[in-house]
């Protein structure tokens, strides 16, 4: 529980920093290192963390994948639709972030047992 | 010596875990490929040492690397300006990585040694040059600045049309950069081969804890993936982030749809535990589909790898593959039909051998010490693959063959049958099976889980190190004398790109500069060594009368300009096609010309354009 709680408030408080950066315009040298962190790993964070996976490094391969390919989805959605914004990017990107940690969980979604039913 | 439990069990290893199995580090009990610390019993003396070890590597580095110039390379590359320090440096952390692998080490100490090797080899070049590495990396720029200034991509365009077709790596990069500021995107490139290094190191553990049930298969095969990449395919670019993406979609693969029967999976308990299909696959799908709007090549091996590892029912899913081959096929004949196409003609179905030979081919010409790089090359996947056959020998008379691993080591190679890629594919088919090839190459140092001879497996782990990291030098920064390009060179082809008129026809000596970075629909480039031979010829006969009626004969009343680049003649020099020495006399031919005017010249790099406004006309 208390791991749910710490990574829904890394994602949240990520999440409104690089709001402040991209959708409000501020300004601070902090601004590359925070929307980097945020772009590479905070969208697929917590879809990764409800895989389950008894790895730390696994989980993080993970949520880099899942943010990359996003940052991909969206970008390439954007500019094959002619849509570009980047507010409206970073919206998806944050939206998909924020729900990874809100939407409630359907049980023990990797349990091993449900694993090796599964297969 | 207690045999630990998970080796002979069906379970996999997650579950053994959560049953209270799992002895604590070092405890003495189980094999010596359970027996890695967990971080629960840290042996903080022996982790200081190997921190101090690690620390004392990075101190030799920087120290020398201080006074390096990169001007000064030889035909060799970077490998000219390694000095004791650094050669030092790599002794001390290899001799510091095998005394952690020997000892068991916690996971987190091997990958402190891991992300220092990577940190030499991928963080140097874009620390010691300040620009980025590698023309095409410059052509992919190009496309961003394309995307940032239109906010779109034209599937239909005439100028590089493949990279709008498959837009994905810059597309996200596009977004990634607007989001930091549109400023920092050659920042973010130049160092974007560090990044993708260390995403690989995460993704080839994923993929290898799917396939092994000993964690010093996994770290010694993680050294070994990252001593046998050499072909340099991380850099700023599409395949740079399929690659990972590809690793981790395998792994999944091997988590959630391996067959668990046990005449059929060999490894039967890999460190890794299974996966629900329902969670992977969704994930699973997000990959398939930015690999197949992202790059041509990944999307292929992609369907090969999973055609291979479900077809010979080592996994189950059909609809997996299927679905992969429908977003390929899809995205290919949909957003990309123009392109595909046009193109359909490229692919040479039912030719490896010609295939293969066309990739060799390619460096039929090269000069000098780039004969040595590209034998050195070859040595490291040779060495490599000799290594691998032992680990797979030596694995099957053990029964702990994996073989879905084994049909992916092998899959790439189908690659040859269908597409010589612009006579590339060998180098891909080598990049694809990389992680293969170390993982069962480690498995010929560790065939067997237990803690048997220590030291001698160390000891072997340490010759293949030794007979391998000199080529892989060699091979892997062989070619950055012609990859640096200067800050004088940058900064002139900024300033034509800045001020050239639209529809300008810039003539170029060879490709090798920082080319078509920024309004690069806008120009049109001609190469004067990319010219049939005999236009080559007649130039070089002739610089200045040829040159000028080129540019007279341009695409634009507005003035048309000649790029001569340091790098361009570095290029040619060491790598063909025209004569060494071709673009200094073209250069002086054309300063000592009354035809032409130079516009700009920093020493590095001039740019010529007619003396006469508007071309003579």
């Amino acid at each position: 529980m208390m791991r749910r709680l710490a990574l829904s408030f890394v994602v949240v408080v990520a999440t409104a920093l690089t709001t402040a950066f991209v959708v409000f315009g501020a300004t601070s040298p902090a601004r590359l290192p925070v929307v980097l962190a945020f772009a590479v790993v905070v969208p697929g964070l917590g879809w990764a963390s409800r895989l389950r996976l008894a790895d730390a490094a696994d989980t993080l391969s993970i949520a880099i994948t899942i943010s990359l390919c996003l940052l991909v989805v969206v970008g390439e959605g954007m500019a094959l639709l002619r849509l570009w914004s980047v507010e409206r990017g970073f919206l998806v990107l944050a939206a998909v972030a924020v729900l990874g940690v809100t939407l409630p969980r359907r049980g023990n979604d990797n349990s091993p047992a449900g694993a090796s039913r599964s297969v | 010596m207690t045999k630990f439990p998970n080796l002979v069990s069906t379970k996999p290893r997650g579950e053994l875990e959560d049953l209270g199995q799992l002895s604590s580090a070092g405890s003495g009990v189980g094999s010596a490929g359970q027996a890695f610390s967990t971080g629960i019993g840290p042996r903080w003396g022996f982790a200081v040492q190997a921190l101090a070890t690690v620390l004392l590597a990075i101190t030799l580095w920087i120290i020398g690397l201080r006074n390096v110039d990169p001007r000064a390379m030889t035909d060799i590359g970077l490998v000219s300006l390694f000095t004791v320090p650094m050669i030092a440096a790599l002794v001390v952390l290899a001799v510091g990585f095998f005394r952690a692998l020997r000892r068991s080490a916690a996971e987190w100490l091997l990958a402190v040694h891991l992300v220092a090797f990577i940190g030499f080899i991928h963080a140097t070049p874009a620390a010691l040059f300040g620009t980025l590495r590698y023309a095409w990396a410059w052509k992919h720029i190009g496309i961003i600045d394309y995307i940032l200034r239109t906010g779109s991509v034209d599937t239909t365009i005439s100028n590089l049309p493949v990279y709008h077709s498959w837009p994905g790596f810059f597309a996200g990069t596009a977004l990634l950069t607007d989001m930091a500021d549109r400023s920092y995107l050659l920042p973010l490139a130049t160092w974007t081969q560090l990044a993708f290094n260390l995403f690989n190191l995460l993704a080839a553990r994923f993929l290898m804890r799917s396939m092994t049930d000993d964690r010093r298969v996994v770290w010694l095969g993680l050294w070994l993936f990252f001593l046998t990449s050499w072909l340099g395919l991380d850099y700023f670019s599409p395949q740079g982030l399929a690659f990972p993406l590809y690793l981790v979609l395998m792994g999944l693969v091997l988590r959630a749809f391996r067959r668990r029967r046990a005449d059929v999976v060999e490894v039967v308990a890999p460190l890794a535990a299974a996966m629900r299909v329902r969670a992977a696959l969704p994930v699973m799908v997000l990959i398939m589909g930015v690999i197949a709007s992202s790059h041509q090549i990944t999307p292929l091996m992609m369907v090969l790898g999973l055609l291979t590892v479900f077809g010979f029912r080592r996994a189950r899913g059909w609809y997996v593959p299927v679905l992969a081959v429908g977003l390929t096929v899809g995205w290919a004949l949909v957003v990309a039909r123009g392109y595909t196409i046009d193109n359909l003609s490229g692919l040479n179905i039912g030719e490896p051998v010609q295939n293969g030979v066309d990739t060799l081919e390619k460096s039929a010409d090269v000069r000098d010490g780039q004969v040595l790089v590209s034998y050195a090359g070859r040595f490291i996947t040779a060495v490599g693959l000799a290594v691998a056959a032992i680990g797979i020998y030596r694995a099957r008379r053990r029964r702990r063959l994996d073989s879905a691993a084994l049909l992916l080591l092998l899959s790439p190679m189908l690659l040859l049958a269908v597409t010589e890629y612009g006579g590339e594919v060998l180098f891909r088919v080598i990049l694809f099976t990389g992680p293969f090839m170390a993982y069962f190459a480690a498995l010929a140092v560790y065939p067997d889980a237990t803690d048997r001879a220590r030291t001698r497996r160390v000891v072997l782990g340490g010759l293949l190190t030794v007979a391998l990291l000199p080529g892989f030098l060699l091979a892997y920064f062989g070619k950055d004398t012609q990859n640096y390009f200067t800050p004088a060179e940058v900064r002139t082809t900024a300033w034509l790109y800045q001020n050239a008129e639209p529809n300008s026809l810039i003539v170029v000596g060879s490709r090798n500069f920082p080319q078509r970075f920024r309004n690069y629909e806008k120009l049109t480039h001609l190469s004067i060594a990319n010219e049939p031979p005999e236009s080559r010829d007649r130039v070089l006969a002739d610089p200045a009368e040829r040159l000028s009626r080129w540019l007279a004969a341009g695409t634009s009343d507005k003035p048309n300009y000649i790029l001569i680049t340091r790098g361009q003649k570095v290029a040619n020099d060491l790598i063909g096609p025209m004569p060494a020495g071709s673009l200094d006399r073209v250069e002086q031919a054309l300063r000592a010309s009354p035809r032409f005017r130079i516009v700009v010249d920093t020493g590095d790099a001039v740019v010529f354009t007619l003396a006469e406004n508007g071309n003579g006309r």
